[in-house]
């Protein structure tokens, strides 16, 4: 060692070795850890949002807004309604920005509002024609025009059918209960999980009303406090499960196609760090990937199924710095935006707006905006910034 | 008679799991208690901050105990916590809204230590060690604090011995560029030199 070595290594004891010892009880890390692994499995809650139909927030951006005291739109409270999708009718065109690379949303160009419900309270909703489901901390609350059911126990998200007449959860009590419009109420399928964390991802079918007529899926993910490993599984509305894939390289579902292809991570490894992900056609090739990465976690398909949104591979706190966009079919990386420096934006939602538009809640010098991005990555303000503090104020309404 | 409890198969087996994370807690619960404050200190000096370097502790040792039957199976703990630490560190500019979540009582920062050797050649590398580029400024951490070898060091951070070499290179090069030449130990080596 010379010098510079040893001033070096005597200046870092110091400076270390001052610091008196951190009073991290294990309660306070098993409660960290609990909430790692719960944002894990929301991790795609930029998956469970994605794509589907396009939902209007018809009252928030009307002229009449209605502003929260922080000076931020406050989200609509009245059940949104299912437009056509048409895509928005942008004022100015959107920017690819000086680095097409770049999570930069300081300065874009203003298109049109957003088409999507903005959720100010709980952590997730969902709508049907006949009920709007929400989830809170209190647990599960389904209302409808004449009736409110719950709270049911419920320490997850929502996932909607592609028809949106269907809303499913997982029940702390290791079980899944579902809303189908027509019903009186909603209904548990009982699973032998037994009371472990259960968390739905996916529906699929349109029939998913109580009996043997429903022809609906339920990809499910679980969590086996035992064996301490995740695992997603597909179950029947009569609770019968199989495997998401024979040899099941999917160990959690993000997302699933009106076609069949399932999307979601295929390993997490804390020390690369990051995750990889892949698609599948479980129907034709079995376990065999379709395309797979490990640059992005893939989160969701478009509502028809041909572009994926992607994020962060390695998720352990709030938000993202990176999104991006492949083709579906080929596994092409079509937009790749991250957060290249302190005061560029990052993210904590996403949701498919349309076929072939996204929209991201971005915080960038203070301030939030709703951003929507092209497949190809050109961005616009869909809510231009306004001065907000470090508190999220709203999500997207789940799909 | 004593009635003899007899236990349903099911609940026979929901015992021996309690019992097994129970054993599982109190080891890894024993482990914390031993390595927290030597984790801290590596997390502050990577962080430079003693709220991040918290949150960094807290979260290497949650992400530990998530993967501890396997980490601990393969005798790595302190190699798991230390590329953590690393990771977490370097992906944490991406999140820019991060809400530190603190269950124990906020600390204030350490006084700074004064030696009275130090003319200040202590503070003024340490401002320069903090003004390094992070993934710079872990390369000298684990090589000169945690006195890794350069193969350990990159094993850690995930790249060939090479990009350590010159990681190492580069950092110091840039310190003794940086350095004030009447706090520069090598100018001073030269005084020293000179006197004899």
């Amino acid at each position: 060692m010379n010098d510079l070595d040893n001033e070096l290594s005597r200046t870092m004891r110091r400076h270390a070795e001052n610091l008196s010892a951190a009073p991290l009880a294990f309660d306070d890390v098993r409660g960290k850890a609990t909430s790692i692994r719960r944002r894990r499995q929301l991790a795609a809650g930029v998956g469970a949002l994605a794509a589907v139909a396009v939902i209007v927030p018809t009252a928030m951006f009307a002229a009449n807004t209605i502003k929260a005291d922080n000076g931020l739109p406050a989200a609509s409270q009245a059940p949104p309604t299912v437009s056509d999708s048409n895509s928005p009718a942008p004022t100015e065109g959107p920017t690819m920005g000086a680095d097409p690379g770049a999570l930069d949303v300081a300065d874009l160009p203003t298109g049109a509002e957003p088409r999507w419900t903005l959720v100010t309270e709980g952590f997730a909703q969902a709508s049907t024609e006949d009920a709007t489901i929400r989830a809170t901390s209190r647990g599960v609350v389904v209302e409808t025009a004449g009736e409110t059911f719950g709270p049911f126990p419920s320490s997850t998200g929502l996932a909607r059918n592609a028809v949106a007449n269907a809303v499913a959860w997982g029940t702390d009590d290791g079980n899944v209960m579902v809303w189908a419009d027509g019903s009186s109420e909603p209904y548990t399928i009982s699973t032998d999980f037994g009371e472990t964390g259960v968390r739905v991802v996916a529906v699929t079918g349109t029939n998913c009303q109580e009996g043997t007529a429903s022809d609906c899926s339920y990809y499910v993910t679980r969590y086996d406090m035992e064996a301490n490993q995740q695992e997603s599984v597909r179950m029947s509305g009569d609770g019968s499960v199989t495997a998401v894939d024979p040899d099941r390289a999917i160990i959690e579902v993000h997302d699933v196609s009106d076609s069949g292809l399932v999307l979601g991570l295929t390993s997490v490894d804390d020390t690369e760090p990051g995750s990889c992900s892949a698609v599948l056609d479980p129907a034709s090739s079995g376990s065999t990937p379709l395309w797979e990465t490990c640059k992005h976690t893939l989160d969701a398909f478009s509502p028809n199924g041909d572009y994926v949104l992607a994020s962060d591979p390695y998720h352990s706190g709030s938000g993202s710095g990176v999104i991006a966009i492949y083709d579906a079919h080929t596994g092409k990386l079509l937009a790749d935006r991250i957060k290249k420096a302190d005061d560029m934006a990052s993210y904590n939602s996403a949701v498919w707006e349309d076929e072939t538009h996204v929209l991201f809640s971005a915080y960038q010098d203070g301030k939030w905006s709703i951003v929507r991005m092209n497949v190809d990555g050109a961005m616009e303000y869909a809510l231009a910034p306004a001065k907000g503090g470090e508190d999220v104020p709203w999500h997207f309404e789940t799909r | 008679m004593t009635a003899t409890a007899i236990a349903e198969p099911g609940a026979l087996m929901t015992d021996r799991s309690s019992d097994k994370r129970a054993a599982r807690d109190a080891e890894f619960s024993a482990y914390l208690q031993a390595r927290q404050a030597s984790v801290l200190r590596t997390a502050y000096l990577l962080s430079g901050d003693r709220h991040t370097a918290e949150d960094l502790t807290q979260t290497a040792f949650a992400k530990l105990y998530l993967s501890w039957d396997r980490v601990r199976d393969h005798g790595s703990m302190d190699g798991y916590l230390r590329r953590i630490l690393v990771n977490e560190n370097n992906s944490l500019w991406r999140r820019g809204w991060k809400k530190r979540e603190h269950t124990a009582e906020d600390l204030p920062e350490p006084p700074p230590q004064i030696d009275q050797y130090d003319d200040g050649r202590s503070a003024a590398l340490w401002d320069l060690v903090q003004s390094l580029p992070k993934k710079a400024r872990a390369v000298l951490v684990l090589r000169y604090y945690e006195e890794l070898s350069e193969a350990e060091t990159a094993e850690t951070l995930g790249v060939s011995v090479g990009t350590v070499k010159s990681q190492t290179s580069r950092a110091l090069a840039t310190l003794r560029e940086r350095t004030p030449a009447h706090l520069n130990p090598a100018d001073r080596s030269f005084e020293r030199e000179e006197d004899r």
